[in-house]
């Protein structure tokens, strides 16, 4: 077989298929062009999940009479001019790919006029070759349309997913950009229907509502930082809803939307311990980086980015979300809705307007309902003492089929998951001990010898310096033999041999933190905690409530599972019909 | 069936028997107790079929008979009652108990007394006379050592051996050791090695209070059971099997420290330091300093609750040696305190990773190991 060179199209066939691998993609590339254009108002139609149409029509600064067809030879791009500018991009496009890419693989129409020019110019090119030019009637700023999407490629429109999914994919693409340019109108319509339309108002929080609904995006929390030439700003869900899929976290570099595994990680770590097993966030991260900080150039399709600094940026995203999140109400609980007034408030005391005790008596409420809701314990620990994460005081009222404790707050009726709680106190508590390396351990009268299978052994090997700072003395001994000599000294008084076993079993567990220390430390709390079905005596339920709120993160356990269940005054007084 | 004896007899057997009625056993009758007439004699018993405990009161018979009934029901009736003379009857055919006392009658239902476990026989095993109160300290200094959850069964019980005209128990529960030696009036036949449940020894040393009178302990040939024989008063238990770790090597045979101090004092600082204690593992650290001239030796006992508070408080000690810093759970250190009861104690150790021992002065036969804990200094 000869060697040929090959004809200039089916060259840039094989091109297009780097950009445009799906109709989502030519939405991507045209809606970027769009945006590069400086268009305040984008509107997307796309029919059978965009193979049968796409149009992408913007009010941007639209496209020389004379160079439209020229915008669609390979490489022509007005974004870049020489090398230099490649290392400060600041354009979604600059590689001059993404027009003759689609017309390369669809009948193209584009017509576009610039403000000022008297008439639009059109052009038409059927699979990559020139079939019209001419000019045309239209508003300033640029239309174009893809129509029989691949109907040259028989194999890659064979590999298409329904139209349904393709349309979610364009669905996606288009919400993702409006939550990155809050200030441009987009709107999308899909199959002739209205689907999604923001206003293009400026608030993130209004296109959110576009992409998650309006009940969700209320409810999210914002955080934001600026550092020399670094801004982060985020909208993210609090830990109490949650998706199935990692799918929810968005990223945006300089306002493109990239695909980071290692940021996407810094969302997810932020959560880490908030939310339960195999939950993942929701969240909109819009980094604003230094361009010389980022390579776009990685691939033509541009979802993927190279970071000069990603230690730095990681930090820059996990630390603002992590402080944000630290600081929240327990699960589920409403920002206001205390117990009724009448109970909460001095009524009882006569009021004497201007007497000397009114003073004492408009202390804040908060100390108000203390004294009232919980008579016990407001001395001197609830008065004086700042409670870390806003856990609110909390008084035993009983245990509930011996695994929750019922207690009360000033704002009704929690729940307490007895195992899940005490967890969370030896977790913490384990990790200061670590880091104050003063974990004593309690040596074994004589050793005890163990078999451990070959993955528990890999394991010991993994996790040899972790053991042994947290109490575990072992040692080899023979072929899948080990010698347990001291084991931790606060480990609940059963057979340390067992518990060791027990301790790797919890380590293969597949939720909770990933760090050897921090997954040490979750597993042996999850083992010494007090079990469900161990009744507690009220003082323990005491005991146990007041180091939950001592804890930084009081809502959850190590593995993310909550710790409590919050039940309002205002939902108890609607369940009975109260109000 | 009918029977006659006094309230504060009844009482007190139901009292004794009590301890053994099984609190949630799939055997419903194992939550009854028997009530028979037995050689001019009311004999009670109960059972959860790991001990079994029979006691005799002086009861006036009038008719020979045999029922079970509702124990927690009998007794907490009998224990209301004003001390007068109580009559049990019980109709042919019948399993309705009538009780009567002073001006007050009762009837409660009942259970066929055949259907009821009966009582292992244990006998043609070893056969031993032990004085009550030596046996009593015994298994008080040693009890407490034993291991309260199952995982390993033979610890929780209290390896029992006799050997010549010796009795030795040991109890471990893995991170300490006791041992005590009871010399015995008379030779055993042969050597014999078992292990008692820590729950029935545990028993057996309430009922020991009041003993005055030798008592009987009796093995079966099978050595899965064992009777001890009391005055009027029998306790069968189960026997745990499997071989006792070897703990003669645990203790060690020499110290390059020991501190010599009354235990009262010892178990008070031991005490106050294990209330700071109490939130961080239990860490009570001792420093044991020599005496120099005229100043006396000490053992100075500390403990910290993080970020709360600290105590330490001091004793004076014989310290022969060197001076030793080590560190143990405050709540073995008690319990061996306590099991102790008065005198003095030695204290030997050969630095904070070795075991501390401790002896009683002037008694050669009880012994005490503790692991230390490891902690930084």
């Amino acid at each position: 077989m000869s060697i040929r060179v090959l004809s200039p199209e089916v060259a840039s066939r094989i091109a297009a298929g780097e950009v445009v691998e799906r109709p989502a993609s030519i939405v991507k590339e045209l809606v970027e062009n769009a945006l590069d254009a400086g268009a305040t108002r984008i509107s997307v139609e796309a029919n059978e999940g965009g193979i049968a149409l796409i149009r992408v029509v913007d009010n941007g600064c639209g496209i020389d009479a004379e160079e439209l067809a020229l915008a669609f030879s390979r490489h022509a791009t007005s974004k870049l001019r020489d090398d230099a500018d490649l290392e400060a991009i600041v354009t979604l496009g600059f590689r001059g790919e993404a027009l003759p890419s689609i017309a390369a693989v669809a009948e193209v129409d584009a017509v576009s006029r610039m403000p000022d020019a008297p008439t639009a110019t059109r052009v038409r090119f059927r699979f990559g070759v020139l079939d019209g030019q001419g000019v045309a009637g239209a508003p300033s700023g640029t239309s174009i349309s893809a129509r029989n999407l691949f109907h040259e490629q028989p194999a890659r429109l064979k590999f298409l997913r329904s139209a349904g999914s393709e349309a979610s994919q364009i669905a996606s693409v288009v919400s993702h950009y409006a939550l990155a340019y809050p200030e441009v109108a987009f709107s999308l319509r899909l199959d002739g229907k209205e689907t999604f339309t923001t206003s293009g108002a400026g608030s993130r929080r209004e296109a959110a509502a576009g992409v998650y609904g309006a009940g969700l995006a209320a409810g999210f929390l914002e955080a934001s930082e600026q550092a020399d030439g670094f801004g982060f700003e985020a909208l993210f869900a609090p830990p109490s809803v949650s998706r199935a899929n990692r799918g929810y976290v968005t990223i945006f570099i300089n306002r493109r939307w990239v695909r980071s595994r290692s940021l996407s990680y810094a969302v997810e770590e932020a959560y880490s311990g908030l939310l339960p097993a195999r939950r993942f966030p929701i969240a909109v991260i819009d980094l604003r980086l230094p361009p010389s900080e980022v390579d776009v150039n990685v691939h033509p399709a541009k979802a993927e980015v190279r970071l000069r600094n990603e230690r730095q940026v990681f930090a820059l995203v996990q630390r603002p979300l992590r402080s944000a999140l630290a600081g929240l109400a327990p699960l589920g609980s409403e920002p206001m809705g205390g117990w009724p007034r009448a109970f909460a408030s001095p009524t009882a005391m006569p009021q004497l307007e201007g007497s000397p005790s009114l003073a004492l008596r408009q202390e804040p409420v908060q100390s108000v309902l203390r004294t009232l809701v919980d008579g016990s314990r407001v001395e001197a620990a609830s008065a004086q003492r700042e409670l870390p994460g806003s856990l609110p005081i909390l008084r035993a009222l009983g245990q509930a089929g011996t695994t929750y404790i019922i207690a009360e707050g000033p704002a009704g009726l929690y729940l307490i998951d007895q195992h899940a709680a005490h967890e969370r106190v030896l977790f913490e508590r384990f990790l200061t001990e670590q880091m104050e390396m003063s974990r004593p351990a309690q040596p074994l009268l004589a050793p005890v010898a163990l078999e451990l299978t070959p993955a528990q052994q890999s394991l010991v090997a993994v996790y040899a310096g972790v053991l042994r700072e947290h109490g575990f003395e072992i040692e080899a001994f023979g072929p899948g033999g080990y010698l347990l000599r001291a084991a931790p000294a606060d480990l609940r008084r059963d057979d340390p041999s067992r518990a060791f076993v027990e301790l790797l079993d919890l380590l293969t567990r597949e939720d909770g933190p990933v760090e050897p220390r921090q997954r040490l430390a979750a597993s042996l709390a999850c083992h010494a905690a007090v079990r469900a079905g161990q009744s507690l005596a009220a003082e323990e339920m005491r005991d146990l409530i007041r180091q939950l709120e001592a804890c930084e993160t009081p809502q959850t356990c190590p593995h993310g599972r909550p710790t409590m269940l919050h039940l309002s005054a205002d939902e108890l007084a609607k369940r009975f019909s109260r109000k | 069936m009918k029977i006659t004896c006094t309230q504060e007899a009844l009482a007190r057997g139901l009292g004794i028997v009590g301890r053994a009625v099984a609190s949630r056993s799939p055997l419903p009758i194992t939550s009854n107790v028997l009530i028979a007439s037995d050689e001019g004699r009311l004999k009670l018993s109960a059972t959860n079929l790991e001990i079994t405990m029979s006691c005799w009161i002086d009861a006036q018979i009038d008719e020979e008979g045999a029922i079970t009934v509702p124990a927690r029901l009998l007794s907490d009736f009998v224990n209301t009652l004003p001390n007068d003379r109580i009559s049990l009857t019980v109709p042919p055919r019948s399993r309705q108990v009538r009780l009567a006392c002073a001006r007050n009658e009762a009837s409660i239902g009942g259970l066929d007394a055949d259907d009821f476990p009966p009582a292992p026989v244990v006998q043609d095993g070893v056969s031993v006379q032990l004085d009550p109160k030596g046996l009593r300290q015994a298994v008080a200094q040693t009890v407490f050592a034993a291991a309260t959850d199952d995982s390993r069964p033979v610890l929780t019980g209290v390896d029992t051996k006799f050997e010549d005209r010796m009795l030795t128990l040991a109890a471990s529960d893995g991170f300490r050791l006791s041992v005590y030696k009871l010399p015995l009036e008379e030779a055993v036949s042969e050597m014999t090695e078992i292990v008692v449940p820590g729950r029935a020894l545990g028993e057996l040393n309430r009922l020991l209070s009041e003993e005055e009178d030798p008592i009987t302990l009796r093995t079966n040939a099978a050595k899965t059971q064992v009777l001890f024989r009391l005055k009027n008063t029998e306790m069968i238990a189960q026997l745990i099997q499997g071989t006792f770790p070897n703990f003669g090597q645990l203790i060690p045979a020499s110290y390059s420290s020991k501190a010599v101090a009354e235990v009262g004092e010892f178990l008070r600082e031991t005490r106050i330091a294990s209330v700071f204690a109490r939130d961080g593992s239990g860490i009570v650290r001792l420093v044991v300093t020599p005496g120099e001239g005229v100043t006396p030796g000490k053992i100075v006992i500390s403990a910290r609750a993080e970020e709360i508070g600290d105590n330490e408080g001091t004793l004076d000690a014989a310290v022969e040696g060197e001076g030793v810093k080590i560190a143990f759970n405050g709540k073995y250190l008690q319990d061996v305190l306590q099991a102790l009861d008065g005198g003095q104690l030695a204290m030997e150790t050969s630095g904070p990773s070795s075991q501390g021992v401790f002896k009683p002065v002037g008694d050669d036969n009880y012994v005490h190991v503790i692991m230390p804990m490891f902690v930084q200094w």
